[in-house]
Order: C-alpha cells, then sequence, then structure tokens
C-alpha cells in the first residue's frame, strides 16, 4: 500500500485520538483507513480535488470552522455522494454508517462539553438597537437612518441573528445614528433659518385655505387629519434642527369665541413630511401638539407670536380647533370621508381665523427636554464635574450596568480632549453621547465587561420580552441580584408581558418563527390568486393576533397546533367567502393606498361557523390554518409541497432536515405543468439519498396541499395561469400520504392529529425556539438535556403559554450567561 | 395630487440640456481629439439593474418588436449598445424575486459585486470610490453592490442626497462634515483602543470576530481619511438652471421621476469625475407609478404578471420604455462629453443595464435581460449566446471581457467559464 507523507499521518492520527476515552479499541484504525482508503486520493496531499484537502485539517468538530468541514464530510459520505461513482472502490453501507457514526458522536461529545454557558457576542438587531435608543432618549420620531443595514443572517433555526462583525458600511450608519442623537440631545446655538408663507405663495387648488371663494387669506377650517393636506404646511418649512422655533402669524378672528365659548385657536401640530407622503400608518398616530395661539377678534390684522418645539426635520400642521364643534374627525378616515368633511368644513358659515401671512424662525430656544437633558440648564458648563454629571449617568443606562473605572476615564478623559481641541462644553458633550452609542458596551448583549450576573440577566430577560434595554425596576432588582430568584423571575415575566412592550415580543418572534419578517417583502405573484395590501397586513396581524390570545390568555400550548379561534381582517374574510355584504375590494385598496387605512383582524369563534361558510374559512385552526405561515411556505407562485413540508418539520415537530445535497437539481415546483405534483416527488422514492429525508418531507407537505400559494383552500389544481399558455382542465387535489411510521394522512387535520399524538416534539421545538431567541445561541447538548426535563414535566393538556415562558426564563438555560 | 412633479418636470427640461463641465470645458480642442483617438481602455463602469425585469419579447434586439429599445435608437444610440440574450445567473429555482440582486455578483452566495470589484482600482481619484444609488423607496432590499463577504452596501435613495454629495451643500453643512469627519476619526481611535482591550479578554471564536470587526473599523478610518482628503477640494458647481432637488417624495408611486432626477445625475457625476463607479437599483414596487403627470391604473408589480393581456403589456412596456428613456438622456450624455484622454466619455464608460429576474411573469431565471453599452466594445446590437455555445452562459463571461475592458488582467470572475471577447470586439 502506498505511504502516505507524514502530514497525512498527523491529521488522521488527530482525528483518531480526538475522544480517546470514548474509543472503541479499533474506532481510530477504522477511521484511519476509512480515510485512506476512499477520500485522501483526491482530497489528500497529490491531489485537491475541490480544493478540499483533508489530511492537513485538523480534526475539530466542536467549533465554528471545524464543525462546518466535518459536517459537510459527513453528509457527504452518508449521502453516497463520496466517494463519486467514479472512484475505483466504494464503502459498504455498513462502513459508512459505521463512520458517519463514529464522526457524529465526537460532535456531540463536543456539544456536551460545550455545557450550558457561552451565548456569543451578539449586536443588537436593528429594532433592538432602535427601541433602546427611545427608550433611552426620550426624542420624538426618532428612526434609523435609511443607510442603515438590514439584519444580517440569523441562526440556521431562522432565530436571533449573531454577533458578525459590523462592514465598515454598518459602521459608517452607526457613527451618522450616533451624530444625530448627539445632535437632538445637546442643543447648539446655529444660524437661525426664516421661511415665510403668505397668500400668494400658495396656490388656490388647495380649497382648504380658501373660504367662500375668498383667496385673499388662508383659513384654517377646523379639520385635523394628517392624511389629508388640509393645513400643512410642508413645502415652506422643514426644522432644520431640534429646538425651539418662532412662529409669527399675521392674522384676526372673525368672532371672538369659538364653538367652545373660548377665543377662536390655531393649534400647531408636529409631523414628518416624510410620512405625509409615505406614512407608516399616519391615520392612526396622533399627532402630538406642539403650541397653540389665541387670536383675537378684530377688524384688522394683528401680528401674533407664539412658539412651537419641533424635532430636526418635522414640519407643522396648522388649524382651527375650536371653530367646530367637533374639532377632531373620529378614527380611520379614508380619503373619501376626509373631503367630504372638509367641504362640510368650508361651506359652514362658522367664523373662524384668517391668515395672511406666517413667518417660522428658529431654532431660537432649546426644547423642554433639552434643557432637562442637562438638569434644567440652557447650556451645558464646560466644567469636568458637570460633564461627568451628565453623561456617567447616561453611560450607566446606555450600557445596562454599573460602568467601569476604566470605561469612565476613558470617556470622560477623551471628552475633557476633545473640549481643549474645540473649546465648546455643547460639542464635548455630543462627543460624549456619540462614543458611547458607538462603544461595544451599548452595541453588544453581553461584552467580557459585564459585572455580575444580575445585570447580564436583566438585560437578557429585558430584550427577550421587549426587545430592548431594562427599566428602572428591572435594574433594581439586578443591583440587589433579586432578579436571579425564581418567584421574582416569574412576577417580571408576568409584568412585562402585561407591559405594551411586551407587544415587540409578539412581533420580533413571529416575526422569525412564523415568518412574518419574510411576508413583510414576499410577493404573492400570480393572477390566480387575490393579493394586495391590506390582504398582506391581515396575513402579518393575524398571525400576531393569535400570537398574543395565546399569550394574553395563557393558552395551552396546543391550541399552537389546532384551535377554535383564529383572526382575520375583512379583505380575508372576503378571500375566504364568509357570507355577507362586503364593499368593494377595489375601494378598501384605494382606501390604502391614499389614506392608509389598515382593516385590521377581528377574532373568529371557529366553533360557533354559520352552516354556509365555505371550507376556505373553515380549516383555519392553529397555526397551519395561518394564511400567513402558508403563503410564506410557497414562492409566491405556487404552493411547494416540498418547502412547507420542511418548515413543519423545522418549526413544528422541531426535526429540520439536512439541507439537500449540493448539485442536486430542484425539482420544479410548478405544479401546473403535464405531471401531478405527486408524480413529481415520486422521484424521491427512486433515489436512496433523497428518500431518506423526502420520506418525512414529502407527506407532511401533501397533505397541506389544499392550501394554495396564497393559503387558500382548494379543491382542485387550476393549471396553467394565463401567463403560461392556455389553461388546462383542474384536476383535483390529492392529499392523502402516509409518513414514515405508517401513519396515513388523509389531509391538514390528519397531520395535526399526528404532532398532537406527538406532542412533545412540539414542546420541544417551541421551547428551543424561545430559548435560541432569548439567549442568541444554538443550544448545546447539556441545554438539551435541561429542556427534555422542562418537556417531562408538561401538564397532561400542555403548558399553558405563559407558563411554559416562566418555566423557560426560570431554567437554568435562559439564567446562564 | 403630487405638488412635487411640477419641480422635477422643470428640473428634468433643464437636466436634458447639454450642460456645462466644469473642468473637460477648459481643455481646449477635446472635442476634436474625441473623432480621432480612442482610449486604450475603458475606466468607468456603472451598473443598472432593474428588479422587476424587462418583458423579454420587447427587449432583445433580435426580436420581432424590442420596443423597450426604442429610446435608445431615436437618441441615435443605435450602434452604441447590443443586448445580448441566453444569459443566466444559474440560481436555484423558486422566488425569482428572492435572486433579482444576484445580477452583479454573478453566485447566489456571498460575493463580491462587479462594481465593488474594479472601485478600489477605478476609484483611486475622485470623490468617491463610487456610488450606490436606488430610484426611491424600495419595497424590498435594494442593494446590487456587495462587499467581499456579501454584506449589502447601503444605496442613496433620494435625488436631493445625490445631488449634495456631487456638488456638496450649504457653507454651513460643509464646516459641520468637516467636524463630524474630524471627531469621527477621533472616534475611531478610541474604538480601536477599546477593541483590542476586548480582544484580550475573548476566547479564540470571539477573537476572530474581532479581528473583523478591527478590519471594519479601518475601513472606515481609510474612508473618513478620504472624505477628510476631499472636503476642502472644491465641489464642482451646479449647472445655472439644475437646482436642489427640494422635498422628495420616495414612496413608490414617484419611482420613474425619482428615476429620471437620477439618471441625469449620475451623467452630470461622471462629467465632472466624481466618480468612476456607480450601481443603480430601479426597485420593486407595488405601488401605481405616476407616469406622465397621472397614476397607471394597476400598481407596477402587478403590471409585470400581465396574463398576456395586450393592455397590460402595453402599460408594462411603457414604463420599461421609461427606464430606457433616461438611459438613452444618459447615455446621450456621455456620448456629447469628451473624455480629456481622448474619445467621448460613452467610450470610455462601460454601461450595463438588466435584470437578473429572466421574465418577471413567470419568474423564471434564465436568459434574462441584459445590455451593454458604450466602453468601446465592437457593438452588434444583439449577441445571442445561447446560438453562440449552445449552453446557457453565465452573466459574468461577459463580466470578464467589461473586466479586461477596464484593464484588469482576470480572466475569471466568480461563476465565470470564459469569455465573451470574441463576440464583443
Amino acid at each position: 500500500m502506498k505511504r502516505w507523507p507524514a502530514t497525512t499521518l498527523l491529521a488522521v492520527s488527530i482525528l483518531c485520538r480526538a475522544i480517546p476515552a470514548r474509543d472503541q479499541p479499533d474506532d481510530g484504525a477504522f477511521r484511519l483507513g476509512f480515510l485512506e482508503r476512499h477520500c485522501l486520493s483526491c482530497h489528500g496531499p497529490a491531489t485537491q480535488r475541490g480544493d478540499f484537502r483533508l489530511d492537513t485539517t485538523p480534526y475539530d468538530p466542536g467549533t465554528g470552522t471545524g464543525r462546518a468541514r466535518w459536517q459537510l464530510v459527513l453528509d457527504r459520505i452518508d449521502h453516497e455522494e463520496m466517494p463519486p461513482p467514479e472512484a475505483a472502490s466504494h464503502p459498504t453501507r455498513a462502513e459508512r454508517d459505521r463512520i458517519v457514526a463514529l464522526i457524529r458522536s465526537d460532535m456531540d461529545a463536543a456539544d456536551a462539553q460545550a455545557s450550558v454557558a457561552g451565548s456569543p457576542l451578539r449586536r443588537l438587531t436593528r429594532a433592538e438597537l432602535l427601541n433602546t435608543l427611545r427608550d433611552l432618549f426620550d426624542i420624538r420620531g426618532l428612526r434609523l437612518p435609511t443607510s442603515f443595514p438590514e439584519d444580517e443572517t440569523a441562526l440556521p433555526s431562522g432565530i436571533a441573528p449573531l454577533g458578525s462583525p459590523p462592514s465598515a458600511a454598518h459602521l459608517h450608519a452607526c457613527m451618522e445614528l450616533a451624530a444625530n442623537v448627539a445632535e437632538r440631545m445637546v442643543y447648539l446655538p446655529a444660524q437661525q433659518v426664516t421661511s415665510r408663507s403668505d397668500v400668494s405663495s400658495w396656490s388656490h387648488e388647495h380649497a382648504c385655505w380658501a373660504k367662500g371663494g375668498d383667496h385673499s387669506a388662508m383659513y384654517f377650517n377646523g379639520v385635523n387629519n394628517a392624511a389629508w393636506c388640509g393645513a400643512l404646511w410642508v413645502r415652506a418649512f422643514v426644522a432644520p434642527a431640534s429646538g425651539t422655533y418662532t412662529v409669527r402669524v399675521a392674522a384676526r378672528a372673525e368672532a371672538d369665541v369659538g364653538a367652545d365659548g373660548q377665543p377662536l385657536r390655531l393649534g400647531f401640530y408636529a409631523l414628518f413630511p416624510g410620512d405625509y407622503y409615505m406614512p407608516e400608518s399616519a391615520n392612526r398616530v396622533e399627532l402630538p401638539r406642539v403650541g397653540s395661539l389665541d387670536v383675537p377678534a378684530s377688524a384688522v390684522t394683528q401680528d401674533l407670536t407664539c412658539s412651537v418645539e419641533l424635532e430636526q426635520g418635522e414640519a407643522f400642521h396648522v388649524y382651527c380647533e375650536n371653530r367646530l364643534p367637533s374639532t377632531q374627525p373620529q378614527g380611520a378616515l379614508s380619503r373619501n370621508d376626509l373631503s367630504d368633511l372638509l367641504m362640510a368644513a368650508i361651506s359652514s358659515p362658522l367664523p373662524t381665523v384668517r391668515i395672511e401671512q406666517m413667518t417660522i424662525t428658529g431654532p431660537v430656544a432649546p426644547l423642554t427636554r433639552q434643557v432637562a437633558f442637562l438638569g434644567g440648564r440652557e447650556r451645558p458648563s464646560a466644567d469636568e464635574g458637570f460633564l461627568r454629571s451628565i453623561l456617567l449617568p447616561l453611560a450607566e443606562r446606555a450600557y445596562r450596568r454599573p460602568v467601569t473605572a476604566a470605561e469612565s476615564l476613558d470617556l470622560i478623559n477623551g471628552v475633557m480632549r476633545h473640549l481643549d481641541e474645540v473649546g465648546s462644553p455643547e460639542l464635548a458633550l455630543r462627543f460624549g453621547i456619540r462614543r458611547i452609542l458607538l462603544s461595544q458596551a451599548f452595541n453588544y448583549h453581553d461584552t467580557p465587561e459585564d459585572s455580575g450576573d444580575g445585570y447580564s440577566l436583566a438585560s437578557r430577560l429585558s430584550y427577550f420580552l421587549w426587545s430592548s434595554m431594562p427599566d428602572a425596576e428591572l435594574l433594581a432588582l439586578a443591583t440587589t441580584g433579586r432578579i436571579a430568584e425564581p418567584d421574582v423571575l416569574r412576577d417580571q415575566v408576568l409584568r412585562m408581558l402585561a407591559d405594551p412592550k411586551g407587544q415587540r415580543f409578539v412581533q420580533d418572534f413571529t416575526g422569525q418563527w412564523l415568518g412574518n419578517r419574510e411576508l413583510a417583502t414576499l410577493m404573492v405573484c400570480d393572477v390566480r390568486h387575490v393579493w394586495n395590501e391590506p390582504l398582506r397586513h391581515g396575513y402579518i396581524r393575524s398571525t400576531e393576533m393569535f400570537f398574543d390570545e395565546m399569550l394574553q390568555e395563557n393558552h395551552s400550548i396546543r391550541m399552537f397546533i389546532d384551535s377554535d379561534f383564529t383572526y382575520a381582517n375583512l379583505p380575508m374574510r372576503m378571500v375566504w367567502g364568509f357570507p355577507g355584504e362586503y364593499p368593494d375590494m377595489s375601494r378598501i385598496e384605494s382606501d390604502e393606498a391614499y389614506s392608509h387605512i389598515w382593516p385590521e383582524p377581528e377574532r373568529l369563534d371557529l366553533s360557533k361557523l354559520p352552516a354556509d361558510v365555505p371550507p376556505n374559512a373553515v380549516q383555519r385552526g392553529g397555526i397551519l390554518g395561518l394564511p400567513g405561515v402558508l403563503t410564506l411556505t410557497g414562492d409566491g407562485v405556487e404552493s411547494s409541497p416540498i418547502r412547507r413540508g420542511v418548515w413543519v418539520l423545522e418549526n413544528l415537530y422541531g426535526t429540520p432536515p439536512p439541507p439537500p445535497p449540493e448539485g442536486v437539481k430542484a425539482l420544479p415546483t410548478d405544479t401546473s405543468g403535464a405531471t401531478t405534483v405527486r408524480e413529481t416527488l415520486a422521484a424521491h422514492k427512486a433515489s436512496a439519498s433523497c428518500a431518506s429525508c423526502h420520506a418525512r418531507i414529502d407527506p407532511l407537505g401533501l397533505a397541506l396541499e389544499n392550501y394554495d400559494a396564497a393559503g387558500n383552500w382548494r379543491e382542485a389544481y387550476v393549471r396553467g395561469s394565463p401567463e403560461q399558455g392556455a389553461p388546462l382542465p383542474p384536476t383535483p387535489v390529492d392529499p392523502a400520504s402516509e409518513l414514515p411510521d405508517g401513519v396515513r394522512l388523509t389531509g391538514p387535520q390528519d397531520l395535526k392529529r399526528h404532532l398532537l399524538g406527538n406532542s412533545e416534539l412540539f414542546t420541544r421545538c417551541l421551547a428551543t425556539k424561545l430559548l435560541e431567541y432569548a439567549t442568541g445561541r444554538r443550544l448545546s447538548v447539556s441545554d438539551a438535556r435541561i429542556v427534555d426535563r422542562i418537556v417531562q414535566d408538561e401538564p397532561r393538556d400542555g403548558y399553558g403559554f405563559r407558563d411554559l415562558l416562566v418555566a423557560l426564563v426560570q431554567s437554568e438555560v435562559f439564567r446562564t450567561r | 395630487m403630487d405638488r412635487c412633479g411640477i419641480d422635477r418636470r422643470q428640473f428634468l427640461r433643464g437636466a436634458s440640456c447639454a450642460l456645462a463641465l466644469p473642468f473637460l470645458a477648459s481643455i481646449a480642442g477635446a472635442a476634436t481629439r474625441a473623432r480621432t483617438a480612442r482610449p486604450a481602455s475603458a475606466k468607468r463602469l456603472v451598473c443598472v439593474g432593474a428588479f422587476l425585469g424587462f418583458h423579454p419579447p420587447a427587449f432583445f434586439a433580435n426580436g420581432a418588436s424590442p420596443r423597450i429599445l426604442r429610446p435608445l435608437l431615436e437618441s441615435g444610440l443605435g450602434s452604441d449598445f447590443t443586448t445580448i440574450s441566453g444569459l443566466d445567473h444559474k440560481g436555484p429555482a423558486g422566488d425569482g424575486h428572492l435572486y433579482a440582486h444576484t445580477l452583479f455578483t454573478g453566485t447566489i452566495g456571498a460575493g463580491i459585486s462587479l462594481d465593488q470589484y474594479v472601485a478600489p482600482a477605478l476609484g483611486k481619484s475622485t470623490r468617491y470610490q463610487s456610488l450606490q444609488l436606488c430610484a426611491g423607496q424600495p419595497k424590498a432590499r435594494p442593494s446590487l453592490s456587495f462587499t467581499e463577504r456579501g454584506a449589502p452596501l447601503p444605496t442613496i435613495l433620494d435625488p436631493g442626497v445625490l445631488y449634495a454629495r456631487i456638488f456638496g451643500a450649504s457653507a454651513l453643512a460643509h464646516e459641520e462634515q468637516r467636524y463630524l469627519i474630524e471627531s469621527g476619526r477621533s472616534l475611531l481611535d478610541g474604538l480601536v483602543e477599546e477593541a483590542k482591550a476586548l480582544r484580550q479578554r475573548m476566547d479564540t471564536a470571539d477573537a476572530a470576530t474581532f479581528e473583523e470587526y478591527l478590519a471594519s473599523l479601518r475601513d472606515v478610518e481609510r474612508d473618513l481619511a478620504r472624505e477628510r482628503e476631499w472636503i476642502d477640494r472644491p465641489y464642482p458647481v451646479p449647472p445655472h438652471d439644475l437646482p436642489a432637488p427640494a422635498s422628495p417624495s420616495l414612496d413608490g408611486s414617484m419611482l420613474l421621476l425619482n428615476e429620471d432626477l437620477m439618471w441625469d445625475l449620475m451623467a452630470l457625476a461622471l462629467k465632472n469625475d466624481s466618480t468612476r463607479v456607480i450601481s443603480f437599483s430601479i426597485p420593486v414596487t407595488v405601488r401605481a407609478l405616476l407616469l406622465d403627470g397621472s397614476l397607471m391604473s394597476e400598481g407596477y408589480h402587478s403590471l409585470t404578471h400581465h396574463g398576456n393581456k395586450p393592455e397590460t403589456i402595453d402599460a408594462l412596456v411603457r414604463v420599461e420604455q421609461r427606464h430606457l428613456r433616461g438611459a438613452a438622456r444618459f447615455l446621450k450624455a456621455l456620448k456629447d462629453t469628451p473624455d480629456p484622454d481622448g474619445g467621448t466619455l460613452l467610450d470610455s464608460t462601460v454601461t450595463i443595464i438588466g435584470s437578473a429576474l429572466g421574465d418577471a411573469a413567470t419568474h423564471v431565471r434564465t436568459n434574462y435581460p441584459l445590455l451593454v453599452a458604450g466602453g468601446g466594445f465592437a457593438h452588434r446590437r444583439h449577441l445571442s449566446c445561447e446560438e453562440a455555445s449552445g449552453h446557457h452562459e453565465m452573466a459574468c463571461d461577459l463580466y470578464v471581457s467589461v473586466l479586461q475592458r477596464l484593464g484588469f488582467e482576470d480572466d475569471r470572475f466568480s461563476t465565470s467559464t470564459s469569455d465573451l471577447n470574441e463576440h464583443l470586439t
């Protein structure tokens, strides 16, 4: 036999030595022999096919890179892709199984040694960063710059992003953000801008400005709604910096008092002009009132002045608040509704305020909020003690723990140096804020500097349930260490879930587990499906609201599998064929497009459906009835039984199949062709390397074939969309299939029954997802043992969802850093 | 309904005129030289991708009715471009939209995009090494530019921001900018120290992460040094008839207006040598587009699923013609401008326009629409790769030829297997 050079033997002997204590006497020799016989002639010193060389690869299945390489080796051997068919000799299946088992057990052993601890470095996600900034600073309308990159790839499970190092573009965006926050926090007298608007600068097409055809003045007729351009002053002025601005108005009132018996009054309301064109939810947010002005009745125009507090980038909106008896139209109003209201207001004979000119100048003074940040001062002092008194408490809150002596020294020295250079205490203070916001301690969940587990635990709990920094109560419990007491943890979980911030957990976790994040941008692209933005909104919100009810009502987690309730909004009920009177879908779409009216889902009691409800609305229990979940497992054109099967295995059974071997051609997902899905999938059975996984995947997907690519119920395939040529006659859907354990499935109900029969799999899966989300790490073998205990302790009817959360938070997995 | 629309159209009328060239104009006789000397090779690259594709039957120049290309022909650019059919990114089947960003990386894995690959060399002596642009607010991640690690680069969405980058903002903003750069450099020094100190307490896996973090910090340091170097150099003077775009709407419905502004500003950025490398995304939007002052009756995305209805296809083609009308104005502006090194700017600029979505109607990934313009290539209107080779080529074969045209010696890029030199020279 040919002899391999020393390096080979070294690597292979490492392979043999890896876990000597558990080795059978001949395991090592077997591994050496296997590699020599089957691998090294192509992946050894002489040739390195695919740039892959095994003899110099360290045997290190426990950590990052080594794990990936050896997993590849293992998969290739296991799937009979290596050695390739043209190789001179092939191992027997028994030999393959043995080498695979050996490598796998070494991986498991490495996992076991990795122990419970060791959350990797985890950077705040976009959502966490923004929430934290909003909780840390009270800045109205703070948002991330448009240059801020998307979150990078999450764990393979789709849960929780890792602390992959930021790219240069990411750092630039962080620096931009930090500088912007610092500017908004510390007022610096700057060059003032003046903006003037009068009747001549306004186009008369805006009927709301005129009254009875009088274009010699602007009238504020009393309709306040951000979705309507009624009295916007957007183009004239946008605040260049956060601060107080002076508004001078040349105006007079037509009467002494308005509808409320008070002098006629102008109200000033702040808004982001960008939102006027592209609001996230302009109609649902009440605009903040930032100033008001009583206008006296007079025969001649008066010069009046008032102060308006604006954040950088804000414009404002003015209207006469007390002209009409009811000042603010209630609820979500479409453009058409508003138009009617406005016309009524304009034609109303009631007296109003008449304005000829409006001038805004500023910023002239700091905001109340900015003065409060400086402890009541108008301007910061250049004194080191003062700067410390502002920056160190801020750093402590931003770092979610006490600041170390070294950090404090570093921060204050840097700030004082900067003060020396630029001479401005405002700039020095801003510099300090930027430094804090760029630090590792702010941007990462846990850094080695963290002092004591109490703070770490408080933070972890807070980011788990609030996606943001801990509040004062959590930090106080961290200081005393009481946070680690099981009862305290339970009370805190309940308190935090009851808080409105608990909705962030609902959003973030459903975003990851149930695919809402993907759904937000997924296109349903086929003329066979009804699809529009109100439906997308309904899909996303119905998943969130279903999840929220599970949480708030502490329902048994079995109800995730099947439930007697779900949520649906109006467009969804229309598509499902719910009996009733409905507006035209195009009207709903245009209300959304022009007025940003999003129809919210309502609860549906599935046990009390009227008899004439079609199957599309009946088959909706549990997660597998949620159309959002069913849609994201398609590609927007066709449903894919494979993707659905994989999704179910991964997210409900918790037994994800390995990714398909490389180089295997994907089967066409197009079900509209001549062959049936069933026939296409049958090809998997023909190949041993496909069959091992697809025997588990395909039956689950087939059982859900009654749902189409938009999650709607179908009895038959509509074959051939018009885009693909002439439609073919529809063929019936056949959801029958058989699982590897011999259970026959004839549709979604059977699948749910099978999952309920294996409910411990689902409990483990859900517990694992929640813990991965909460800790940002993949669970180790010993973590998994703790989860096993939690699964064993499950009550007969399943954990209440909130009870499960409490049990997980109290577990060692969560409490260990 | 759109109060910005009027301003934008006025702006466009101004921008479409031939514009003053601050430094090029001073080179006497450049225009005459342009006719005789050809540049040795191109030195600029513009990569444009439409995330909703182009209707293939109306795109390829060998088709019966390539209506989308009409603006190019009408601008006298008939012999300055080649459409190429038969290219493929070989991504998996499935959601076609999901892989539209791979147009210039040629791989569905993590890979560097063509523009970022050439930027360090081509962008050495310009204010910006490269620019990444997108015509307004996208529905999903819009970037066509990726770093070596596959991280997408952020794009400028707002033509007003691009204008300020090219022509500089107010003197006040200039001072603030200088302060931010200088104080930013001091902050970075602190961050490097902090990272080094932390690294010593990390275990090995985390320490590797920190090495990458340090590398990113050094990249930012380098960027700031470059910005610092350029901040005191005067910005080019904007053409007097070109005011800064005011209070933009980035909403999807305004896509075509924003796109038009971007095309015109791109031409100016190349003319005044602010940059030599640009990537430009025409993003996905579900909104109905404002076209010639009125809102179309169907959303842009749903037009692409036209169901072979002739009137819907007509509407889609009108939109796609609009993309090419901007491109034609852009290419014409380059053609009318002499390059100081000889030839025209069009000869020394390779422009690639296309989409990695083969046909948005069916989401197929093969045979995607692509055209290459200028760059001194021997253009022949159309090239069928499937006929030339009998199999679907990767677009990367084209990119190898482009790289060589740009003076690179590479004979491979990403997933290329060959090049298209024999068809383009």
